[in-house]
């Protein structure tokens, strides 16, 4: 009670308190500075995130288990790399592209735009050859496409935690799932680490900010700075946990009958190489 | 009823291509405003029908082979605009992917199996359901209207062959481009629609329809239950069946290759030469010519090219599908 009177006492007569120099108005306007490329690349970062927030959180209910599609998948890449006549290759892209109709047309462009940029990037390196050797070595941007698109089709059909998983009860050499592992988590947080400094640095930015390119090169110092922090901390973390760099996964193999289709996937796609690549 | 580079003149086509462009925008334009975004996915489902049906090619006497196009099949479902678009972007993928209609004669294409065909054969249903608004009525408007729609294009194609040889010749007198003049090329490409590939086209439109408005009159009808999966396992089927087509052996009147048209005897005995333009004018080379491969049988070349098709078509609706709906987000 008393001090809602004293706030009204204070609100009948304000020029006691309040200094002059706040009271007078102030007709600052901020000057215009360029602001794209910060932006772009806050926008740039944050959409990687999402994407990895997305990736974690797929529906991972198929039929098919994550090692059979890895191991799959890399017999399909094989194949590809193998194949010197069209003929197969269109056969896989026949499979691949009635596997892609059936998804929704955001997933579809996620999955063409890094096989088309990877096609198209071949095909400008091979341009010169195409005069020497004529046009067999296109097979070659056709064979980037398809593995590719492959990859992306994995990707965007498992979480990394499983592709893990997998690699890791195939005896895959643990550094290389340590690295991968460690790459893919660690985008993550110091991409959340970039995020915060460039949110800061945009938000002191009042007006013409002279030094803000500079400010950008200190932004990357930080993110470094944090990632040795972190490898410090991961460290000492994976010691506490009693985590030596082995990854064991834990297999209980029993027979199901899905392992017939499995086999008979194999079976048809090495049959199919074998008879139109003509070995 | 693709008709093949080097028949027509440049000039001709290029009078196409100018007809084509104001009818394309417009129709873009009518679907961006008429038709719910969640349905453009759907135009590629009609496309990729389309597509296969075209691929089922129907013997005629005489050794020629013609096809159903499906068109009128687009117009109902989803108007003759959407059915427009659907089936340029189909025959567009016919001719770049698979050699199958020419490049230069593409707008001509789309003029006649695009434009007339579905405008043709919905107006004509229209009509005969107002007249006549029992169910009985619905099915024979649906029937005619698919098949005037496909003699309505056959009779342009015609006339667009027909008008060649009055226009272009050489010096002694030999056709440049298509070398029959209208009273050959009306009957040539009119006779077999009449008799065999319009009866076709009425037949699978009345039974698609009448398919797909049993399993998912959602499309049809708003506000009703929609399902894709049997529309879906159709497709399959007309996929696995479309080698069917190669039953029929011939080539199509007015598609000829080079090596053929000498041959020909539509003008009552062996044309005797080659046009010259056809003989050495502008060629393109496909990735799969024909629906074939090389190295494969032409069965499983046939069920391939189908399963490319039918997915590239697919694909694209499903594309041009998310950037229309982010558009209208952001306005």
């Amino acid at each position: 009670m008393k001090e809602k009177e004293q706030f009204n006492v204070n609100n009948k007569q304000p020029h006691r308190d309040i200094p002059m120099w706040l009271l007078q108005n102030d007709d600052y306007l901020p000057q215009k500075d360029r602001e794209r490329y910060l932006s772009k690349t806050l926008l740039g970062i944050l959409g990687r995130l999402i994407h990895f927030r997305q990736q974690m959180q797929i529906q991972t209910e198929s039929f098919f288990s994550v090692t059979f599609k890895l191991i799959y998948v890399f017999l399909l890449i094989f194949s590809i790399a193998l194949a010197h006549t069209i003929t197969f290759l269109l056969l896989l892209l026949a499979g691949l592209l009635a596997y892609i109709c059936l998804l929704d047309g955001r997933q579809i462009l996620s999955l063409l735009k890094p096989a088309i940029g990877a096609m198209v990037f071949t095909f400008i390196i091979i341009v010169p050859a195409i005069f020497l050797q004529g046009t067999i070595v296109m097979l070659l941007p056709f064979k980037v496409f398809l593995s590719t698109l492959l990859v992306a089709a994995l990707s965007r059909s498992t979480p990394f935690y499983l592709i893990t998983k997998a690699l890791g009860g195939l005896h895959v050499p643990s550094v290389f799932i340590m690295s991968l592992d460690l790459t893919i988590n660690y985008i993550v947080l110091l991409g959340n680490t970039a995020i915060d400094l460039l949110q800061a640095l945009k938000l002191r930015s009042v007006g013409r900010n002279t030094g803000k390119y500079e400010s950008m090169g200190n932004v990357l110092g930080m993110t470094f700075l944090k990632s040795q922090e972190y490898a410090k901390q991961t460290h000492a973390a994976m010691l506490c946990r009693g985590f030596t760099g082995e990854y064991h996964v834990v297999q209980q193999h029993h027979w199901q009958k899905k392992y017939i289709i499995y086999t008979m996937a194999i079976m048809l796609l090495l049959v199919l190489f074998i008879h139109i690549e003509g070995y | 009823m693709h008709i093949p580079d080097n028949y027509l003149s440049p000039s001709t086509c290029a009078v196409f291509t100018a007809a084509m462009l104001p009818v394309w925008y417009y129709s873009i334009r009518k679907i961006k405003m008429e038709l719910p975004k969640d349905k453009i996915p759907l135009i590629g489902v009609g496309a990729a029908f389309s597509f296969l049906l075209m691929m089922f090619n129907l013997p005629i006497p005489g050794g020629t082979t013609a096809h159903a196009v499906g068109g009128t099949l687009i117009a109902l479902l989803l108007g003759p605009y959407a059915a427009c678009i659907a089936i340029s972007v189909a025959l567009f993928i016919q001719a770049l992917v698979f050699g199958d209609g020419g490049i230069l004669s593409f707008a001509a294409n789309c003029f006649n199996m695009a434009f007339v065909l579905p405008f043709a054969g919905y107006y004509t249903f229209r009509f005969i359901r107002n007249l006549f608004s029992s169910s009985a009525g619905e099915k024979i408007a649906i029937l005619l209207g698919a098949y005037v729609g496909i003699n309505m294009a056959a009779f342009v194609a015609a006339i667009e062959f027909g008008v060649q040889p009055l226009l272009f010749t050489n010096s002694a007198g030999q056709a440049l481009y298509s070398p029959y003049p209208l009273a050959v090329a009306i009957p040539a490409m009119l006779l077999p629609h009449l008799l065999i590939a319009g009866i076709a086209e009425a037949v699978f439109t009345l039974a698609i329809y009448e398919f797909i408005a049993k399993v998912s009159p959602g499309l049809i009808q708003d506000n009703k239950k929609q399902k894709l999966n049997p529309i879906f396992a159709l497709l399959i089927v007309l996929i696995i069946a479309s080698p069917l087509g190669l039953l029929a052996s011939g080539t199509a009147w007015g598609e000829w290759g080079a090596d053929e048209i000498a041959a020909d005897a539509s003008l009552g005995t062996a044309l005797g030469y080659i046009p010259a333009k056809i003989a050495n004018g502008f060629s393109y080379d496909a990735l799969l010519p024909d629906y074939t491969m090389a190295g494969m049988s032409d069965v499983m070349g046939y069920i391939l090219s189908a399963v490319i098709g039918a997915a590239l078509l697919i694909i694209v609706f499903k594309i041009i599908g998310t950037f229309v709906s982010e558009r209208k987000r952001t306005v």
